[in-house]
C-alpha cells in the first residue's frame, strides 16, 4: 500500500469519526435516538 | 362509533399508580396506551369508547394514578377535579371503576374510601388476584362486596380474566351509590353538612367539596376557594369550631378512613404463612434490612460483597481478554507496513478500544448484582433506609431511587427523576445524580486500585472501591443539602414509598438484562469509544516534529494532545498529575472510560517495542524526569477522587440539557463538579503529602 493511500485512509478515518460523533450529538440534543445507556426514554 | 348524545354511561377508571388501570383501559377500549412502571405515567386525559354487554355505548376516562384525593402532584389534582366535576368540558362521571391491587388491598382501599364519599357509583376491579394468591392472601370476595356495598370483580387484567364480568357490571342499570362509608366523627359530619348548604356547585359533589375544603392545608385552601372571602371565613370558622371540640380537621377524616380500611381488611383478607404476630416472611426480613443500624450494615455489606466479586471473579477473564487483545494488536501489526495507518490501527484503535473492552466481565458482574438487588425487592428497602439521610438534606427517598439507578448509568437515573413532583427537588436530584459512581468509572477505579495495591487481596481492593462509591454518596448528599439551603430552597416533602414483598429473583431475566447491558457496552466501545480513540490518536500523533528521528516522548509532547496536556500541567500539577495524565483527563470529559484507552494509546505509542506488556505494568514503570514514579499511591487516590467527583460524560450533559430545557443547568453542573473534583483531588494529594505519604 502506497504512502498516499495510507494517508487518505487515515484522514478518512479521522473525518469519519468526527462526523459520526457530531451527528450523534445532534440527534441527542433534539431528543431523538437512544440515550446511549440502553434504556429508551420512559415517557416517550 | 356512538356520538356524544348516545353515550349511555360515562365511566372514570381510577386507582393507585401501577395497579393495572391502563391495562384494563386498553382491554375495554382497544385503544393502545403505554403501560409503564413509573408512578404517574398517565399524565394526560385519555378517553376511549366501548360497548357494554348489551351493546350500550360507554365512554371511559383513564385518570392519572393517585394515592389519595388530598393532592400532592398535578396528576393527582386532575383525578380529583374530574371526579368532583370541576373540569370544564369533562362531565362528572356516572360511575368509577376503582382498580385495586389485590396483593396490597390494605393500602389501596384508602382511595376507595374517598371514592365512596363522592356519592358516585363505584365498581371495584380487584386486579392481580393471582399475585395475591401467590403471596398467600385469601380475599373473601363476598365479605368485601358487603363491606364496600359495591360490586367487586376479581381480575387478572394482564391475561384478560374478569373482563366479561366487569362489562356486565358496567351494563347493569341502574348503578347504586354505596351506603357504606368511613364513619366520620359526628361533629365533623355536622360541619360538613353546614358547609354543604353554603356551597353552590354540582349537586352530587356538594358534600365531597365541603369535606375537601375542611381538610385542606391553609395555603391550598386559599387557592381552592378562589378568592371567595365569605367562603374562606366560613371554612375557617368551621375549622375553629372543630379544633375547639378537640378534632384536627385535617387528621380526623384521614384517621376515620384508615380505621374503616383496617376494619374492612380484618374481615376480608386472610393471610397464610403468617406467624402468631401476623408478620410475613418479608416483615421478618425487613426487621433487619430496614433497621436503623443493621439496615445500614447490610447495605454496606452487600455493596462490599459485590465489589469483592467484581475483583475476585473478573480478574482471570479480564487478563485473558487483555492478553487476547494484545496478541491481536501484534498479529494485525505484523501484516501492515510501518507507517501512520499501522499506528492508527494498532496504537489507536486496537489499544484504545481493548483498553475499555477488557472491563466487560466487571460490568457484567455489576449488572448481575444490581439486577439481583432490584428483582428481589431490596432496592426499595435501600431507598427506605436512605430516606432518613435524604430527609436530613431536605429530599425524600423518592430522590434516592434515581440516585441508585445512577450506579449503573446517570442517564436512566436522570430520566427517573420525572417521578419527583417538586420541580426544585427534581432539579437537585438531577444535579447530584452524576456524583454516584456509574459503571463507566469502574475501569478507571480498577486500573488505579491495581496500581495502588499491586499485591493487595480482593478484599483490600474491594475496600478501596467501596470507599470510592461511598465518597460519591457522601458528595451527593452534601451537595444536595447545599443546593437545598441556597439555590433551590423548598419544603421538605413527605415520603410515600411502596415496599414490595421480597421475591426470588428470576435468573433468566437477570441474565437477559446482563446480556443486553453487555451488548450496549460493546456497542458503545465499537462506536463512540472507537470514534474517540481515532480522534485522540490523531491528536496524539499530529503535528509531527521536524526531526523524524525524535523519540516517542518528544513526538507525543509535540502533538496537539501533548501541547494541551503541557498547557494544563500547571493547573493539574498540584494534584500530582503530569502532562500525560492531563491528556487522559481532558479526553475523558467526553466519556470517563476514555481515560484508560488514552493511557493505553499513550503507552503504546511511546513504548512501541514493549507491546506485550500489560497497561498497568507500563503505568507502574512510568517515571518523572527526576526518576520518581508517576503513579504513586497518592496520585492514584487523587485520580480516583477526581473521577468520583468530576462531570465527564457528554451523554449525561445532553440529557440534563434536554430534561431541564436549558443550557444553564448542565453548564452549572459541569462547573461545580469540576471545581469539586479539583478541590477533592487537591486535598487528597496535598493533605497526604503533608501527612508524610507518597
Amino acid at each position: 500500500m502506497s504512502e498516499t493511500v495510507q494517508q487518505i485512509l487515515v484522514v478518512a478515518a479521522v473525518v469519519g469519526a468526527v462526523v459520526y460523533l457530531a451527528l450523534r450529538a445532534r440527534s441527542k440534543k433534539s431528543g431523538k435516538g437512544n440515550c446511549g445507556c440502553g434504556k429508551k426514554d420512559p415517557l416517550k | 362509533m356512538a356520538d356524544a348524545a348516545q353515550i349511555f354511561r360515562r365511566i372514570a377508571i381510577a386507582g393507585n399508580p401501577n395497579t393495572g388501570k391502563s391495562t384494563i383501559f386498553n382491554l375495554l377500549t382497544g385503544m393502545r396506551q403505554k403501560v409503564g412502571n413509573y408512578p404517574g405515567v398517565t399524565v394526560e386525559k385519555k378517553t376511549g369508547r366501548f360497548f357494554g354487554s348489551h351493546g350500550e355505548a360507554m365512554e371511559l376516562l383513564d385518570l392519572p394514578g393517585s394515592y389519595s384525593l388530598q393532592v400532592r402532584s398535578p396528576d393527582e389534582a386532575v383525578s380529583r377535579d374530574v371526579l368532583l366535576g370541576r373540569v370544564p368540558g369533562t362531565p362528572r362521571p356516572d360511575a368509577i371503576i376503582a382498580v385495586l391491587d389485590a396483593s396490597n388491598l390494605d393500602r389501596h382501599l384508602y382511595l376507595v374510601a374517598q371514592f365512596l364519599e363522592l356519592d358516585i357509583p363505584v365498581i371495584v376491579a380487584l386486579n392481580m388476584v393471582d399475585v395475591a394468591e401467590k403471596r398467600g392472601l385469601t380475599i373473601d370476595l363476598l365479605a368485601l362486596k358487603n363491606s364496600l356495598g359495591v360490586p367487586v370483580i376479581p381480575m387478572v387484567a394482564s391475561r384478560g380474566q374478569g373482563l366479561i364480568e366487569l362489562k356486565q357490571a358496567l351494563s347493569r342499570a341502574p348503578l347504586h351509590v354505596s351506603e357504606c362509608k368511613a364513619q366520620l366523627p359526628i361533629v365533623l359530619e355536622r360541619e360538613v353538612a353546614a358547609l354543604s348548604r353554603i356551597l353552590r356547585c354540582h349537586a352530587g359533589s356538594v358534600r365531597p367539596e365541603a369535606m375537601l375544603l375542611l381538610s385542606l392545608e391553609d395555603e391550598r385552601l386559599a387557592a381552592e376557594v378562589n378568592g371567595d372571602p365569605a367562603l374562606l371565613t366560613e371554612v375557617h370558622a368551621a375549622r375553629e369550631r372543630l379544633r375547639l371540640s378537640g378534632l384536627d380537621p385535617i387528621a380526623a377524616p384521614v384517621d376515620a378512613r384508615y380505621a374503616w380500611v383496617s376494619e374492612v381488611c380484618a374481615s376480608t383478607v386472610h393471610r397464610r404463612g403468617e406467624d402468631s404476630h401476623g408478620l410475613t416472611f418479608s416483615d421478618h426480613v425487613d426487621q433487619i434490612l430496614t433497621h436503623k443500624l443493621w439496615g445500614w450494615l447490610a447495605f454496606v455489606g452487600m455493596m462490599g460483597l459485590m465489589f469483592v466479586c467484581i475483583f475476585f471473579l473478573a480478574q482471570p477473564i479480564m487478563d485473558a481478554i487483555g492478553a487476547g487483545m494484545k496478541s491481536l494488536g501484534v498479529w494485525v501489526g505484523g501484516f501492515m507496513a510501518e507507517g501512520d495507518l499501522r499506528s492508527l490501527v494498532v496504537d489507536g484503535v486496537i489499544a484504545g478500544v481493548s483498553g475499555v473492552v477488557v472491563f466487560l466481565p466487571q460490568i457484567l458482574i455489576l449488572f448481575f448484582f444490581l439486577g439481583l438487588l432490584e428483582d428481589s425487592g431490596y432496592m426499595a428497602r435501600a431507598a427506605f433506609i436512605m430516606d432518613r439521610l435524604m430527609s436530613r438534606v431536605g429530599l425524600h427517598g423518592k430522590s434516592f431511587v434515581p440516585m441508585l439507578s445512577s450506579l449503573a448509568c446517570a442517564i436512566p437515573g436522570i430520566m427517573a427523576t420525572r417521578t419527583i413532583e417538586n420541580r426544585k427537588d427534581r432539579l437537585i436530584t438531577i444535579l447530584v445524580a452524576p456524583l454516584m459512581s456509574c459503571s463507566a468509572r469502574l475501569p478507571v477505579y480498577i486500573v488505579m486500585i491495581a496500581l495502588l495495591l499491586p499485591a493487595g487481596s480482593a478484599w483490600q481492593r474491594a475496600g478501596i472501591m467501596l470507599s470510592m462509591y461511598l465518597l460519591g454518596f457522601v458528595a451527593a448528599f452534601v451537595m444536595a443539602w447545599l443546593f437545598k439551603k441556597t439555590l433551590l430552597r423548598s419544603e421538605t416533602p413527605m415520603l410515600l414509598l411502596e415496599l414490595p414483598p421480597y421475591r426470588a429473583p428470576v435468573f433468566r431475566g437477570i441474565v437477559l438484562r446482563m446480556w443486553e447491558r453487555g451488548l450496549v457496552f460493546l456497542r458503545r466501545a465499537g462506536t463512540v469509544i472507537l470514534a474517540l480513540c481515532i480522534i485522540l490518536w490523531a491528536l496524539m500523533t499530529y503535528p509531527k516534529p521536524a526531526d523524524p528521528n525524535a523519540d516517542a516522548s518528544t513526538k507525543l509532547r509535540h502533538s496537539i494532545a501533548g501541547r494541551v496536556g503541557t498547557a494544563i500541567e500547571p493547573a493539574i500539577a498540584p494534584l500530582g498529575y503530569d502532562w500525560k495524565i492531563g491528556i487522559g483527563l481532558v479526553a475523558s470529559f467526553a466519556a470517563r472510560e476514555v481515560f484508560v484507552s488514552t493511557m493505553g494509546q499513550i503507552y503504546n505509542i511511546e513504548e512501541a517495542d514493549e507491546k506485550n506488556e500489560d497497561l498497568r505494568e507500563q503505568m507502574r514503570a512510568e517515571r518523572r524526569p527526576d526518576g520518581t514514579p508517576v503513579f504513586t499511591p497518592l496520585v492514584c487516590l487523587s485520580v480516583m477522587v477526581f473521577y468520583v467527583l468530576a462531570m465527564q460524560c457528554l451523554s449525561t450533559v445532553a440529557i440534563v440539557r434536554r430534561e431541564t430545557n436549558s443550557w444553564r443547568w448542565p453548564l452549572f453542573q459541569i462547573a461545580y463538579m469540576t471545581v469539586l473534583a479539583w478541590v477533592g483531588a487537591f486535598v487528597v494529594y496535598q493533605g497526604g503529602k503533608l501527612l508524610g505519604f507518597q
